[in-house]
């Protein structure tokens, strides 16, 4: 039986309307909803489906406030296993700390009930909201296995794993030996929607809470700031069908005919 | 105050030749540092004459690497030169937000064990640190950064955040860069390259690009955006929702986690203009929208809007446009 654990962040939901703190320093989460980053939600999916075809357990992890306990059951809802918590404040652009804190978390998990090493580890390719790209490889090296990014495809192959990453252009195909991690990248699959049984088992999920403590990292932020709105006036060239002659003068102005 | 020398990331592009993502940021890494310097993995001979013309002194080159990850090999190839103290450590390291930008300034950042930035659209000189502006949640905010630690930092800097200036310098010095026993990471064996086959321009190319969403209506109707494509010789594009629809492959999507485009032209059919989806196209240079709602949010940004329904307004702009 293949044992998968997948890495969730829980963010900000990717088009809010975010507010920045008075002091600058974090995000106003007062009137924000949050998810899963939308990578990881493909990665999940990719883990529960690698599951249910050859066989196997998923189980998501995460670090964050307690609230992050909604991406837990998010995850249990389509389909996962066992849901991990790992308590941490802040530290959300720290991917050095957070690497630290996950690979630590692995490591407890895989010698809690001595069943070794996960066979796969999936993370999502970056986050929706810091977009570090760092995550994945730091926390694949501190446990010493090897790692592909970019994956938009992965199979199984007995103690082998394939996996397609995606380049400038085309694909390249990558065979590591199990234990190994990717990063897989949206696109890869189309996240299921939960369905009404997924939704009970993810309520009676019971969360593993996992407390650990890790050094911090080199990066502090200086502060955040919400540009300014740009706000163009738009010339509205008509109204309907009628419009079409004018936008064909405009692309031929524009010397693009 | 200049900084002594900053060590640029040095990527081929689809022709062979050196990609333009590098050239970019080197014309920015150049008004920054007293020297520049490239390191890649590839044959640094070939890129040379290029690398010189845009202001390179040194190119350290690990030669070709068969089948390995190059993140790994020019990584750890980075860490043991400047840990054996063959090569001084600069005082930047700047790669492109690419496939392989990424995965070499992640495992960069873990055999130096110093930190990256990422995304990264602008760059500046405080004093003597260098600070990043990136936009953050989909650009919705900004985020001003910069090291505080020992070290050199890793930034990855966004495509066409710059403008490639050819200084006219002599070809680039070629140094030897050896690739070490790499360990755990070099698990992952290449065994199969393919190229994915596309007509007309590529989306992050295209002088055009005609974008298609949930306005459409259907996956039918992007029969349309393509065929609008074809007329103007643009790129077709799609927002996330009709990708997420299946409509059209990820390859098409514009976007925050697809790709970002700043074509001379983009025209945006039946897209509201989430942030998600803004972010990838705020920069073309005239916007052009066809959307039945006056008040959707692309109106915002775009230059020139058509207030209609697009299964109307297309066939007569196609039809137009065809008979020119």
């Amino acid at each position: 039986m293949l044992r998968i654990l997948c890495c969730v962040k829980r963010v900000p939901a990717p088009g809010a309307r975010i507010n920045v703190t008075a002091d600058g320093l974090a995000v106003d989460a007062a009137h924000l909803g949050f998810t899963t980053s939308p990578h990881e939600e493909c990665g999940v999916e990719e883990a529960v489906q690698i599951a249910e075809r050859c066989g196997g357990e998923v189980t998501v992890l995460t670090l964050g406030p307690p609230e992050a306990a909604e991406q837990l059951r998010y995850a249990a809802s389509v389909g996962a296993h066992r849901g991990v918590l790992v308590p941490a404040d802040g530290g959300a652009r720290d991917p050095q700390r957070t690497a630290a804190i996950l690979a630590e978390a692995i490591r407890r998990l895989e010698s809690a009930d001595g069943a070794g090493p996960f066979d796969l580890i999936v993370f999502g390719n970056e986050s929706a909201d810091s977009g570090g790209f760092q995550v994945g490889v730091r926390t694949a090296y501190g446990l010493g296995r090897p790692i592909v990014n970019g994956v938009k495809g992965i199979e199984i192959d007995g103690p082998a794993v394939r996996v397609r990453r995606e380049i400038d252009g085309g694909f390249e195909v990558y065979e590591m030996e199990m234990p190994a991690a990717v990063g897989v990248k949206e696109g890869i699959n189309l996240p299921r929607y939960p369905t009404m049984k997924g939704r009970l088992a993810s309520k009676r999920l019971e969360i593993e809470i996992l407390d650990l403590d890790a050094p911090l990292g080199g990066q502090t932020m200086v502060r955040l700031r919400r540009p300014a709105e740009t706000v163009s006036e738009t010339a509205i060239l008509g109204h309907g069908p009628e419009a079409a002659p004018a936008v064909a003068d405009v692309l031929e102005s524009l010397g693009v005919l | 105050m200049a900084l002594e020398r900053i060590w640029v990331f040095g990527e081929a592009g689809a022709d062979g030749g050196v990609a333009t993502i590098t050239l970019e940021i080197l014309a920015k890494a150049r008004t920054m540092a007293d020297s520049v310097e490239v390191f890649c993995g590839s044959d640094g001979e070939g890129c040379a004459a290029t690398l010189g013309d845009h202001g390179v002194t040194a190119v350290y080159a690990t030669g070709p690497l068969d089948g390995a990850l190059q993140g790994v090999s020019v990584a750890s190839a980075v860490a043991a030169a400047i840990d054996s103290g063959a090569v001084a450590a600069p005082d930047a390291f700047m790669l492109g937000t690419t496939y392989d930008g990424r995965d070499v300034a992640a495992r960069l950042s873990v055999k130096l064990d110093v930190p990256v930035l990422s995304n990264v659209v602008d760059l500046r000189l405080d004093g003597d640190q260098i600070a990043g502006v990136e936009p953050v949640f989909g650009g919705a905010t900004n985020v001003t950064s910069r090291f505080t630690g020992d070290g050199p930092g890793i930034w990855l800097v966004r495509p066409k955040s710059f403008e490639p200036s050819p200084t006219g310098g002599p070809p680039a010095e070629v140094k030897a860069l050896a690739v070490p026993d790499v360990g755990a990471a070099g698990g992952a064996v290449v065994r199969d390259r393919f190229a994915e086959e596309s007509e007309g321009p590529k989306l992050d190319e295209a002088a055009v690009v005609v974008s298609g969403g949930r306005g459409l209506g259907g996956k039918d109707a992007y029969a349309m955006i393509e065929r609008l494509a074809r007329a103007l010789g643009a790129a077709p594009g799609a927002s996330r929702a009709i990708v997420d629809a299946g409509w059209v492959p990820y390859s098409y999507q514009v976007g925050q986690t697809g790709k970002v485009v700043k074509p001379t032209v983009y025209i945006a059919c039946g897209i509201s203009g989430a942030t998600q989806h803004l972010v990838g196209m705020k920069g073309s240079k005239n916007i052009i929208a066809i959307n039945k709602d006056s008040e959707a949010p692309i109106f915002s940004i775009a230059d020139l809007g058509i207030v209609g329904d697009v299964h109307k307004v297309l066939p007569k702009l196609i039809e137009a446009l065809e008979a020119r």
